[in-house]
């Protein structure tokens, strides 16, 4: 394999990335719990449809609701049990969210429901039955933003994808889930990515990797070898957030820029996250759908910070219990699930984990920002680092004056949320909240001028 | 302060020892992103006042106690106007920022060390209350409040603001003649044409003398090495971006050269413009300004050329000796049509045209 030419994007940064924490430790497996609450929407898309009723006996693994539309997944049970009430439960990102309640039956909780068939001869299978079982294993990102699998690789026949890119970059400080990952399970990953690669039809695979994960690297790298019968390519990327941002990704590997509002298949790439392919795998191998994922649990107030195999529907409290909760004399000031730069701040310790949950962190009250918005010192620092390379500063005070016009003129909405702009910013300004009030505000007036034309 | 254990959440099948969780009624709730990097406003604001110690050693060391007073009543009084246009403005006090000190610094090192106390109170007042705070304080002001306040000094006080002192002598053997009492770029301008002078000026001995800063001049100015280790500190803490001081010093470079190449004799050369007057300090602390200065980097460039040109300009050919505070003030407004025409392409926006001039529609709302 000839090294691939690396393509570097314009600004980011590497904050202190914490990962030591977690990553040194191998991957421990939780308790199983008495009791778990499966949240029902765990997609982008609609919400499945629950298809048991209260007392229905299941099966780990069990089919307990049914998409509802073609971007849409199914759920299923994590453990043979029963199913108990349709609960409202504090979801991740905030507001309350529908749960379905399993209550597990002791003994065989770990028998798994046999409806899903291994398909061993998956390189003579053909590419719409992989497809299938890969939307009836209920595969979605499990990076972060949780899109569905299937649709992914389901381009439209106009916008034909000639590359499928692995994102094992990792790029946001404290989680190492993918790293460890990819060095215990680099084989099952890569078969994973050929299985998607023949659905999808394509020639060229790219795994990116952050140079920071060496071991991880060179695990995926032997095990790349003669694996598909596409061109497996295992790149070492720049460290630098948001290397795993999608579109930075994309331009890192191939060079080519997705324009803002596009998706990567219009410039003919698919990307997967490591952990979705290891899924895909788990369902096309072994016929396991998607209840259990690896995530860190860490931080410095963490007893025992690492990765877990944890089952989707495991409260908070449960997971940090299982890494032996906190240290006495930590003053615990944030939990947010994922990632320091991305992830979701939580107000609850009864929100269970879901299939995107790449991540448990516990940041001490000393450690976490506060932003107070002082004046803009026009210093130039989000601009440099904006990884879209947009005027922030501008921006930010134009959203801040609720010019809204003007934020949409210097392209608010290119923004990707990343974080940087907030985290570099001297005067500690919440650019990226004023940003996603913007993004809001403008999608209202969208809405609103699109009625008006209805109306006319 | 440490958390007592809220609740132990699965307490009936509870493990062995107590598993401590933390309580969710204190926990912190907040958008992304939950970390930050890098100095806050007043960190950067303290750092570049650390990185004008060595100036301020400097001026101490030749122009004594003079200097000191100078310094402290510029410092004092910009700290006193910022805080009582904040008891005024019934607005909490922003000394905690270190920008109205950082003016005051800089504003005294700006002015010679003979300068009267009223001269220094009514610089201060100019440059905090009117080139800073009626714009709204920190962030807003277009200008670069102690260079306005300079300026307001040097042309309300001509008199007063262009004595300048002997400096001590603590290198070198005192001047002979009689050019030490004034600037060299007053005595430049006065003898320029008369060849021997211009040969004094370009001569090594000379050359140290403005390199070390054992030069008449204002206070913190003098000494070119002093502040050329200052600005580099700078660089090197991240604070300001090389490429502004390095434009300008280059831009003057150049120009002074081109000067000299074209009709030799009208000025010194280049390293006398480069290690006398206002420039280091004006090039390494002033025009770096965050607030008023360009965002970008090419920007920052442009800027720094424009600086550079109108310097040498003012020098050369204008009827002031030193031009330093006049092209940053000038340069400063044209700061937003610079950062306008400066502007990076968003990611992925190769074949659109960006930020397009329109006339301004009206409100959203």
């Amino acid at each position: 394999m000839t090294a691939a030419k690396i393509f570097r994007f314009k600004g980011g940064f590497h904050p202190e990335d914490h990962k030591k924490l977690s990553s040194e430790h191998e991957v421990k497996t939780l308790g199983l719990l008495p009791r778990y609450t499966v949240l029902l929407r765990q997609n982008v898309g609609a919400p499945p449809e629950v298809c048991v009723t209260k007392g229905d006996h299941v099966k780990k693994g069990s089919c307990i609701a049914q998409p509802a539309s073609f971007v849409s997944v199914p759920l299923h049970s994590p453990v043979a049990g029963t199913v108990g009430d349709l609960l409202t439960v504090p979801g991740p990102n905030g507001s309350p969210v529908e749960a379905v309640e399993i209550l597990s039956d002791g003994e065989d909780m770990q028998e798994w429901d046999d409806r899903l068939e291994p398909i061993l001869d998956w390189r003579d299978t053909p590419a719409n039955v992989l497809k299938k079982r890969i939307l009836d294993a209920g595969i979605t990102g499990m990076g972060g933003a949780a899109f569905p699998t299937h649709v992914k690789l389901s381009p439209p026949p106009e916008k034909p994808v000639d590359t499928l890119i692995l994102n094992g970059a990792e790029c946001e400080p404290y989680l190492t889930s993918d790293d460890v990952l990819m060095r215990s399970h680099a084989r099952a990953i890569l078969t994973g990515a050929a299985i998607a690669a023949k659905v999808l039809g394509v020639t060229e695979i790219f795994v990116g990797i952050e140079d920071n994960k060496k071991e991880a690297f060179n695990a995926m790298e032997q095990a790349a070898w003669g694996i598909s019968s596409a061109a497996v390519t295992v790149v070492p990327l720049p460290v630098k957030y948001p290397q795993g941002g999608e579109k930075q990704l994309i331009y890192a590997l191939t060079g080519r820029k997705v324009i803002v509002g596009a998706l990567p298949m219009d410039v003919g790439c698919a990307v997967l996250n490591v952990g979705s392919c290891y899924a895909i795998w788990d369902a096309v191998l072994n016929g396991h759908p998607l209840v259990e994922r690896i995530t860190t649990v860490t931080g410095t107030p963490v007893v025992h910070p690492g990765n877990y195999r944890i089952l989707m529907g495991t409260p908070l409290s449960a997971a940090l219990e299982g890494a032996g909760g906190i240290r006495e004399n930590s003053d615990v000031g944030k939990i947010i699930f994922g990632g320091p730069m991305m992830g979701f701040a939580q107000y609850s310790l009864e929100v269970p984990v879901s299939k995107n949950t790449s991540g448990i962190l516990l940041l001490e009250r000393s450690e976490v920002a506060q932003f107070y918005g002082g004046p803009c010192l026009s210093c130039g620092r989000c601009v440099e680092h904006c990884p879209m390379q947009l005027p922030v500063s501008t921006l930010s005070k134009a959203c801040e004056s609720e010019r809204y016009d003007l934020a949409k003129e210097n392209h608010v909405l290119a923004c990707l949320e990343c974080g940087v702009c907030s985290s570099v910013c001297p005067a500690r300004r919440p650019n990226v909240q004023h940003f996603r009030k913007a993004k809001a505000e403008l999608k209202e007036l969208l809405q609103k001028e699109k009625n008006k034309k209805v109306g006319k | 302060m440490s958390d007592e254990p809220s609740k132990n959440v699965s307490a009936e099948e509870a493990p062995q020892k107590k598993v401590l969780l933390p309580d969710p009624r204190h926990l912190i709730l907040s958008p992304s992103p939950h970390i930050q990097v890098g100095p806050g406003s007043g960190k950067i604001m303290l750092l570049v006042i650390l990185c004008l110690v060595p100036a301020l050693i400097s001026s101490l060391l030749f122009f004594g106690l003079q200097a000191l007073r100078v310094l402290v009543i510029c410092t004092v009084s910009c700290a006193f106007f910022e805080f009582l246009w904040c008891v005024i403005a019934g607005r909490k006090s922003t000394l905690h920022d270190f920008s109205a000190v950082l003016t005051g610094i800089l504003l005294g090192m700006n002015v010679s060390s003979l300068t009267p106390a009223w001269v220094c109170i009514a610089g201060s007042f100019v440059a905090v209350i009117i080139a800073k705070q009626v714009y709204g304080g920190l962030g807003q002001n277009p200008f670069n409040p102690a260079a306005v306040g300079r300026i307001a000094m040097l042309i309300g006080a001509a008199g007063p603001m262009t004595k300048f002192a002997v400096p001590r002598a603590v290198f070198f053997s005192p001047a002979a003649d009689a050019l030490t009492g004034a600037t060299p770029l007053g005595a430049a301008g006065i003898t320029a044409g008369m060849g021997k002078t211009l040969e004094y000026f370009n001569s090594s001995d000379f050359l140290w003398r403005a390199f070390v800063g054992e030069i008449g001049g204002s206070l913190g100015e003098t000494s070119a090495l002093a502040l050329l280790i200052g600005g580099i500190a700078l660089i090197a803490l991240k604070v300001i971006r090389w490429h502004i001081p390095v434009a300008i010093l280059g831009t003057v470079a150049i120009f002074v050269s081109l000067v000299n190449y074209f009709s030799p004799g009208t000025t010194p050369g280049v390293l006398f413009h480069l290690l006398t007057g206002g420039l280091m300090l004006g090039s390494f602390f002033m025009a770096t300004d965050m607030v008023t200065s360009p965002v970008t980097v090419k920007g920052g460039i442009v800027y720094g050329i424009g600086i550079g040109i109108l310097v040498c300009v003012i020098r050369i050919y204008g009827s002031y000796p030193e031009g330093m505070s006049f092209s940053i003030v000038l340069m400063n407004a044209l700061v937003p049509l610079i950062d306008r025409f400066c502007y990076i392409r968003p990611f992925g926006y190769q074949n659109i045209k960006v930020n397009k001039i329109e006339p301004r529609r009206g409100e959203i709302k």
